[in-house]
């Protein structure tokens, strides 16, 4: 996957912890194709507010390399299946940096 | 190991709210709980829009993740637009209840935008003659048939229900026809019982509500209609099937109701959410554990909604069930909040309730062996 492709979330869908599960709630346009909850697990939801501030798939490797110390391999194959499922689901607006 | 404190903020979360904008209406039903006049002296006792989008971001940032706007009627107050614009915008689980006949051009595109995620309409009748005698209205029946019709392009998940007194008795099998008719994506309930009015509600229920002996018998349509009937055609059509689910838990559905002596006590208040999960910010700005239940209050908009959600269960004075019901294991809907409405106090024996579970437990037994004649009949037709 392209280090330098941009990663950005389409807008109305919210972010939020509830009693320690991480969530997302789709709001406007977006409940006519999600009318419920997005539940993320942790490595998901820290990619999740990434990806809602704009990134690039390079930096979310280096962010997730850094955090759970783990190899960067490891990482792109992570960063690369949850962009495939959120592409799945229509929740990204992409365009190379 | 979690300290006491700690313990504390796990128990209790207050995932689930309820933000009544108004106890006004526009329309009189005769057996609403909670309506008070339709005047400016109600109205100047309302929360303002600001306060209401506050109080909002501050249960958002307590916990709160599935919020309801209701009333009297929310879209009434002439700053509906305001509050819901924010409040649809923090990302909530939102959903209105509303009579659906206010649903002017302007607020449909307002929910356009921002779609609740579930819409609740209340129904009335099945007639512009039935709306008038229930709500007062009969131009309201137009307007409601109108606004459901609006409401149905919209992403949101519709859901209709009624509440069936003596005048719109009549109208049960055509309420549910229509209910039916607009596809299976609504999804159709009927009230269960009608209790006396709360806090003040001014309908005079007692004059119109169903004895308890015409509760039933209504039930026993809505039964027959939505269960019997179905699983009757289902059983004709599939006769080797098996069961794997006793038929008095179809007939019961998801919501079993449980005897009230027999409530669970751990980690509740009131034996069921209320207090603990879910919680009620009144029209007139006080935390109360449900709706209906107006036994303690505290003041979110005072002393801020952390410290009035905290608070609230020292507030609280449980009082044992009355002794009626400490030996009786009919399932009914009797709790903390319907004694309160039927007899005034938390304790009270509340006597219509208690008839009227009895007749339905009898109608529940009767209709389970209907439908076991039903099935072996089928079973039987089939082998010949």
């Amino acid at each position: 996957m392209d280090k330098d492709r941009r990663v950005k979330l389409r807008s109305g869908f919210i972010q939020r912890k509830i009693a320690d599960s991480d969530i997302v709630i789709p709001i406007g346009d977006n409940i006519a194709q999600f009318n419920g909850l997005i539940t993320l697990n942790e490595t998901a939801a820290f990619l999740f507010k990434l990806i809602s501030e704009g990134s690039t798939v390079g930096r979310l490797i280096d962010a997730l390399t850094e955090k759970y110390e783990i190899e960067a391999a490891m990482a792109g194959k992570d960063v690369a299946d949850f962009i495939l499922q959120l592409e799945k689901a229509n929740m990204l607006i992409t365009s190379e940096e | 190991m979690r300290n006491n404190d700690e313990a504390k903020k796990v128990l209790r979360v207050p995932l689930n709210g309820t933000f009544e904008l108004t106890a006004r209406c526009n329309l009189s039903c005769k057996m609403c709980l909670i309506r008070q006049h339709n005047d400016e002296k109600v109205r100047m006792r309302e929360r303002t829009a600001e306060e209401w989008i506050d109080i909002a971001r501050q249960a958002k940032e307590a916990g709160t993740l599935g919020l309801l706007l209701t009333g009297g009627e929310p879209l009434l107050r002439v700053d509906f637009a305001r509050i819901y614009t924010e409040i649809a915008s923090m990302g909530f689980v939102l959903t209105i209840y509303t009579n659906a006949t206010l649903i002017t051009d302007e607020i449909l595109d307002l929910f356009r935008r921002l779609p609740p995620h579930n819409i609740g309409v209340t129904v009335y009748g099945a007639s512009a003659k039935s709306y008038g005698r229930v709500t007062g209205s009969s131009g309201a029946y137009e307007r409601m048939l109108d606004g459901v019709d609006k409401l149905r392009r919209l992403p949101s998940r519709l859901s209709v229900r009624t509440t069936i007194i003596e005048d719109n008795l009549e109208d049960l099998d055509e309420i549910m026809y229509w209910a039916i008719s607009l596809g299976p994506e609504v999804n159709f309930n009927v009230s269960r019982i009608v209790t006396m009015p709360v806090r003040g509600g001014i309908a005079e229920v007692k004059a119109c509500r169903l004895s308890p002996e015409q509760n039933v018998d209504m039930l026993r349509r809505v039964y027959q209609k939505r269960i019997i009937e179905p699983l009757t055609v289902f059983f004709e059509e599939n006769p080797d099937t098996g069961f794997d689910k006793s038929l008095a838990d179809i007939l019961r559905g998801e919501v079993e109701e449980k005897n009230c002596s027999q409530l669970e006590t751990e980690y509740t208040i009131y034996g069921c959410e209320a207090g603990i999960n879910s919680y009620t910010i009144t029209w007139d700005g006080k935390l109360i554990g449900c709706q209906l239940l107006g036994d303690c209050c505290t003041y979110p908009f005072d002393e801020g909604f952390i410290s009035a959600w905290e608070k609230f269960p020292e507030q609280v004075k449980l009082v044992s069930p009355p002794d009626k019901c400490k030996s009786c294991s009919t399932p009914c809907t009797s709790c903390y909040a319907t004694r309160l409405a039927e007899t005034g106090q938390m304790e009270g024996w509340p006597e219509y309730i208690c008839r009227e579970a009895k007749l339905k437990e009898r109608m529940e037994k009767e209709l389970i062996q209907e439908l076991y004649a039903n099935i072996l009949s089928s079973k039987a037709s089939a082998i010949n």
